[in-house]
């Protein structure tokens, strides 16, 4: 209420402004970067098995292609970690949580899924993570008010993704 | 500045203050006392303009480390610490919108 009234009053004398001044404007959150994190992270697990299971190439080419893929999944499961974060941490509020109390638990296990990928050359626990992720999408879009749907993505793993229906 | 009404702008001080809110702002604590850790202080920074932080802690030669609560605030951690003669004034009170006051803090 009080509020309010300093709202009226905003009016009448024009009240200059302080920032609170963030990097990126606030209000830029989309989940897309996490889901496409994870897919790279299948992708590196499916050449890293198409490398040890194919034609035997020389070592250092092998072992050259085996670093690139490696790095390549630390970097990305970091990277879908880093995303969910900050939308958990500074676009989910409270209200969101006791709405959908199944958050704070599918945030643990993006966390722990992010790393066991980075730990391990399992498909299955990458497509777990694809799965908590996408559901994270899901909540995400539901609380903005925007459907979504889901499509297989349209280059390789070609696994699901959650996409907003825009 | 005895006392004065600004608007906030930003969310880097949220879920504590949200932009929208309103501050009472005024420099009459500090003829009493330097700003200390836990305080929100406005001030000018020469390339961001007139912002709002909260101290987080001060350092032994006196200069202000101010802090945001968003991990993309742009802070101390940007522009270093503050001389303490740029503090404009300090936070003595709040007004948020009530419909808002969800928050454990509010």
């Amino acid at each position: 209420m009080l509020h309010n009234v300093f709202e009226s009053l905003d009016k009448l004398f024009d009240f200059a402004e302080v920032s609170a001044h963030c990097d990126i404007p606030c209000g830029i959150y989309d989940p897309h970067q996490a889901q496409v994190a994870v897919l790279t992270v299948i992708r590196m697990i499916d050449l890293m098995n198409d490398l040890a299971k194919g034609e035997p190439k020389d070592l250092l080419t092998a072992h050259n292609s085996l670093t690139r893929y490696v790095l390549i999944k630390e970097e990305s499961a970091e990277l879908c970690k880093r995303e969910v974060r900050v939308i958990f941490g500074d676009f989910i509020k409270k209200e969101h949580v006791d709405k959908y109390p199944e958050l704070p638990t599918l945030f643990h296990k993006i966390m722990q899924g992010g790393s066991k990928v980075r730990q391990t050359v399992s498909r299955e626990s990458a497509l777990e993570l694809l799965a908590a992720v996408n559901r994270f999408a899901e909540i995400f879009w539901e609380i903005k008010g925007i459907a979504t749907k889901k499509v297989k993505a349209p280059y390789k793993p070609e696994e699901e993704i959650v996409y907003p229906v825009l | 500045m005895i006392l004065s009404v600004r608007r906030v702008r930003g969310s880097s001080l949220a879920p504590r203050i949200r932009d929208g809110d309103f501050v009472l702002v005024s420099r009459v604590p500090l003829w009493l006392r330097r700003p200390a850790a836990g305080d929100v202080v406005v001030f000018h920074q020469p390339d961001y303009g007139q912002l709002i932080k909260r101290v987080e802690r001060v350092l032994p030669d006196g200069r202000l480390f101010v802090r945001g609560e968003d991990i993309d605030s742009v802070d101390s951690r940007r522009f270093g610490p503050l001389p303490p003669r740029a503090v404009q004034g300090l936070v003595v009170a709040h007004i948020r919108p009530s419909h808002k006051g969800l928050g454990a803090d509010s």
